[in-house]
């Protein structure tokens, strides 16, 4: 498939006072869920597969267009004083962002009088629009009520041939995702295509516990798939 | 019992609520409210009308705690024991009951290892840990955490329930948008543009359009997995 993004890393560590992060992986067009506990290296991990923080070692070869990371703190993107000129920093239009966020009416706002979650949208909507061939994002739904959720779920869905890599422990918001993977004390591993390898999943939430307890399989991971299973347990809501 | 009359504070109208010791989760979309209903309780932001009523006292005559979704956004100090000295030194506390203290706190959280460390050193969940502590060494009458779980993962948000059951905190106020947090709290709170729609114990919510938005259905999930019933008794009660 010509001109489809690929990135690859190969013996790739990152030391950062006592913690040690070890990466290998091939990470193509889908959606990629990267899990793992409090501490386990996640964002760091994110960080240097968007390009972000340069590893001390290994080799990583990248093949598409930009690479581009949501951080967990919305807040620190923030380089303009007003919503229009926020949106307008990504080089995108800034009246169709700020109509995907939401934020009509809005566009001359000081950005610091948003709430947590309107910010968080304008920031979303920003990144998402540009393109990119490939997306990090930390955290997305966090600050996020139901809504706004659906409505990053949506978005996320709808990018074709790109990247997009998911990190989160909340696991109920989430568009289908295709490869799973996990940073477990400083090493990123990937356990496997989903729903094929979900059984590997050694430490999976909470959710996924239950539901394979009471016998059933999710078809995937996104939001519907896990509320099918749930409903195949409970009866529909 | 907390006591609120005709509060009005920014989008927030409350003619008239109450809510019981326990734990209770503030919810509802974003922009309804939740963190200045969280600030006007913690006596950070004073109403235009209205009274609240902790126990009987005035917010700024009560111990409050606090601990936001980025604890490391409020962190002064470079040392984390100074870190957590922080709010007995503000109030004029002697050092050695200062010391003893967070030599104390710190136990009881198990990170007497971190004291000397500095505070920009720590992992995430270490700074989350340092700001529970910090929030707690007073022995607060209120401790209200605004979205602090929002990226914290299943059993660190387990073991910060431990803690806070362990110091016995009468009255525990979270914000969060997540069921399964919500399925840990006795009362659930539910604001729309600044207005309580809602206030209803954690077995009396009215049934949702989807099991993964219910607290019900997850406090189904917590119990099936062995996750105690946060109320210890008191036998098993800890400090």
């Amino acid at each position: 498939m010509p001109g489809s993004p690929e990135l690859s890393l190969k013996g790739v560590t990152l030391q950062r006072g006592s913690f040690l992060l070890r990466a290998d992986g091939v990470f193509m067009p889908g959606v990629h869920l990267l899990t793992g506990r409090i501490g386990s290296g996640k964002t760091t991990c994110g960080k240097v597969l968007a390009g972000i923080t340069r590893p001390d070692r290994g080799e990583i070869s990248w093949s598409g267009t930009e690479r581009v990371m949501l951080l967990q703190n919305a807040g620190y993107h923030v380089t303009r004083a007003t919503v229009r000129d926020e949106a307008a920093s990504w080089n995108t239009d800034p009246d169709t962002v700020i109509r995907l966020a939401g934020l009509s009416g809005k566009e001359e706002l000081d950005i610091l009088f948003l709430s947590r979650g309107e910010l968080k949208r304008l920031e979303l909507a920003s990144l998402l629009s540009r393109g990119s061939d490939l997306v990090v994002l930390d955290e997305p739904f966090n600050a996020l009520d139901d809504d706004a959720r659906r409505w990053v779920t949506r978005l996320i869905a709808e990018a074709q041939n790109r990247i997009v890599i998911i990190i989160s422990h909340d696991i109920t918001s989430l568009p289908p995702v295709h490869e799973l993977w996990e940073t477990e004390e400083g090493v990123l591993k990937k356990i496997g295509r989903i729903p094929g390898d979900m059984r590997r999943w050694d430490k999976s939430p909470l959710l996924i516990r239950y539901l394979w307890q009471k016998g059933e399989n999710p078809a995937g991971l996104s939001r519907s798939d896990l509320e099918e299973a749930v409903c195949r347990i409970h009866g529909s809501g | 019992m907390i006591r609120i009359t005709s509060l009005e504070a920014g989008i927030l109208d409350i003619p008239s609520l109450a809510i019981s010791p326990g734990r209770c989760v503030i919810t509802g979309p974003n922009g309804s409210g939740k963190t200045t209903f969280l600030t006007v309780l913690a006596g950070i932001r004073p109403p235009e009308t209205g009274a609240i009523l902790i126990d009987g006292k005035n917010p700024a005559d009560c111990t409050i705690g606090w601990v936001g979704e980025y604890p490391e956004r409020n962190i002064l100090f470079t040392r984390v024991f100074d870190e957590i000295a922080s709010p007995l030194r503000f109030s004029g506390e002697n050092t050695d009951t200062t010391r003893d203290l967070v030599e104390e706190t710190a136990a009881s959280l198990k990170i007497s290892s971190l004291l000397l460390r500095e505070t920009r050193s720590l992992s995430g969940g270490e700074k989350v840990l340092v700001s529970f502590a910090t929030a707690l060494i007073k022995k607060p009458d209120l401790l209200l955490l605004d979205e602090t779980d929002s990226h914290l993962d299943e059993e660190f948000c387990r073991r910060i329930d431990g803690i806070m059951q362990r110091f016995h905190v009468r009255y525990v106020l979270f914000s969060s948008h997540q069921p399964v947090r919500m399925a840990t709290a006795d009362e659930i709170i539910s604001l729309e543009k600044g207005e309580v729609v809602r206030i209803c114990g954690i077995n009396a919510c009215p049934p949702r359009k989807e099991h993964l938005s219910d607290p019900g259905f997850w406090r189904k999930v917590l119990q099936s997995q062995g996750y105690p019933d946060r109320r210890p008794s008191e036998d098993a009660r800890i400090t």
